[in-house]
């Protein structure tokens, strides 16, 4: 008598699933965040131990995470936040603007980014920063002279004319902090703490810099 | 009867400058071992007052204000793609000390050796873009409630006389917000006191044009 005996299925690993796993797995935005981290692991045993002897300080890791990010800033405008609603592969870039651009490449500002110590520019800050030009380009705003990453991690917009200046800064905690130089040599300060969720039109700070920018610069 | 006040009063300038020289002198010399040094120097010379002598035996003078001064730019992430410099680069450097160039005592062979050794020291995130050049007065003009900010010392080295360092000064009783108004104030100052319409430079024109 011959028992059937059933053989255990095995899965063939494809190209792209090699490919993944030699290589840290968001460079190639196929996996959302909903998915388990230890894909390397399941598809190829010991792959983070290649990966760490790849790229032993993870750098090459991080700077791939930084950019598949990057791809994904401008994807969900609907909740009025820079920020994406949902980590995926099918997103488009929308950057209508030169600003806006520049300000979502800082997303690939790593640590000691200026070869001096500077601080990586948080995401954070950069998706706040995005919420607050966006509704300055949605509203026909008189846009920022410049925008600027700081070596401290924060990001800056500024005003400026020939004796007027006008700055807003974006920290990681979801400080904003405006600073204008009156006529009088004074520097006015003011500060609000904002989420990226918020409407950027009922911030009072948004108020207090939309005056500003209309009187003074 | 004024004669006389003028002899005492030159007199006595001199000497206070002599000692004031002597003593700056010392302090700059313990550089390497105090560990924060701008806050060490800022509790015993208030005021920037080490800017009105000679702080190292290697300088030519101490700096004045219509004097040239010429930082080395060396991140793209600084520069705007129109070629302004933005502003954010004196940030975290001046509170350590900003070293920069006195245009006057070098010339743009010497620049550009040392900007090219600045960069060989990291040179997966340096590159050699070029430089600007701000008066000394764009710095010392910073002031908030009355007090100076900034100062520029002639720290020059024995193997360049014409460096010289930038520096913030430290006020304990500040607080967060008026760290940030002086960081504002500098900003403006250099933006408007930056030559070349604030561009970013190539060093021939930064020392010839």
């Amino acid at each position: 008598m011959t028992s059937a005996r059933t053989s255990p299925t095995v899965v063939e690993p494809s190209l792209l699933d090699i490919v993944n796993a030699a290589w840290p797995w968001r460079a190639f935005g196929e996996a959302s965040a909903g998915q388990p981290r230890s894909l390397t692991e399941s598809v190829v045993p010991g792959g983070k131990q290649w990966l760490r002897a790849l790229d032993p300080l993870g750098q090459a890791s991080s700077h791939a995470t930084r950019k598949a990010e990057l791809r994904e800033v401008g994807s969900v405008v609907l909740n009025r936040s820079a920020e994406p609603r949902e980590w995926g592969h099918n997103f488009s870039v929308s950057v209508s603007n030169a600003l806006e651009s520049r300000l979502a490449s800082f997303l690939s500002l790593l640590d000691d980014w200026d070869g001096e110590g500077a601080r990586a520019i948080p995401k954070e800050a950069i998706f706040l920063a995005l919420n607050y030009l966006r509704e300055m380009l949605n509203t026909g705003y008189r846009l920022p002279t410049q925008v600027a990453p700081s070596p401290d991690g924060e990001v800056l917009l500024y005003w400026t004319t020939e004796d007027k200046y006008l700055e807003l800064n974006f920290s990681e905690d979801g400080l904003i902090t405006m600073c204008v130089h009156a006529e009088d040599d004074r520097v006015d300060v003011v500060e609000e703490r904002s989420d990226v969720k918020e409407d950027v039109a009922d911030a009072s700070i948004y108020k207090v810099l939309q005056q500003h920018v209309r009187d003074s610069i | 009867m004024h004669q006389f006040i003028r002899f005492c009063n030159n007199t006595f300038e001199i000497a206070f400058s002599h000692k004031l020289r002597r003593r700056c002198r010392y302090a700059f010399d313990r550089r390497e071992k105090e560990s924060n040094f701008w806050e060490w120097l800022d509790l015993g010379f208030k005021s920037c007052i080490c800017e009105q002598v000679s702080v190292s035996r290697h300088s030519p003078g101490k700096v004045r204000d219509d004097e040239k001064l010429v930082p080395v730019i060396t991140s793209h992430s600084y520069v705007a793609a129109d070629g302004t410099l933005l502003p954010t680069i004196f940030d975290q450097r001046i509170k350590t000390g900003m070293s920069v160039d006195r245009r006057d005592f070098t010339n743009r062979a010497e620049f550009d050796e040392r900007a090219k050794r600045l960069v060989s020291e990291n040179p997966s995130k340096r590159q050699y873009l070029g430089a600007v050049s701000f008066s000394a007065k764009a710095v010392r003009q910073v002031f908030h409630n009355g007090v100076r900010c900034f100062g520029v010392y002639d720290t020059a080295l024995s193997n360049n006389a014409a460096h010289a360092e930038i520096a913030q000064t430290e006020e304990p009783a500040l607080g967060a917000q008026d760290r940030k108004a002086i960081r504002a104030r500098l900003r403006k100052s250099l933006l408007a006191g930056i030559d070349h319409g604030g561009k970013v430079v190539s060093s021939s024109v930064a020392f010839d044009g």
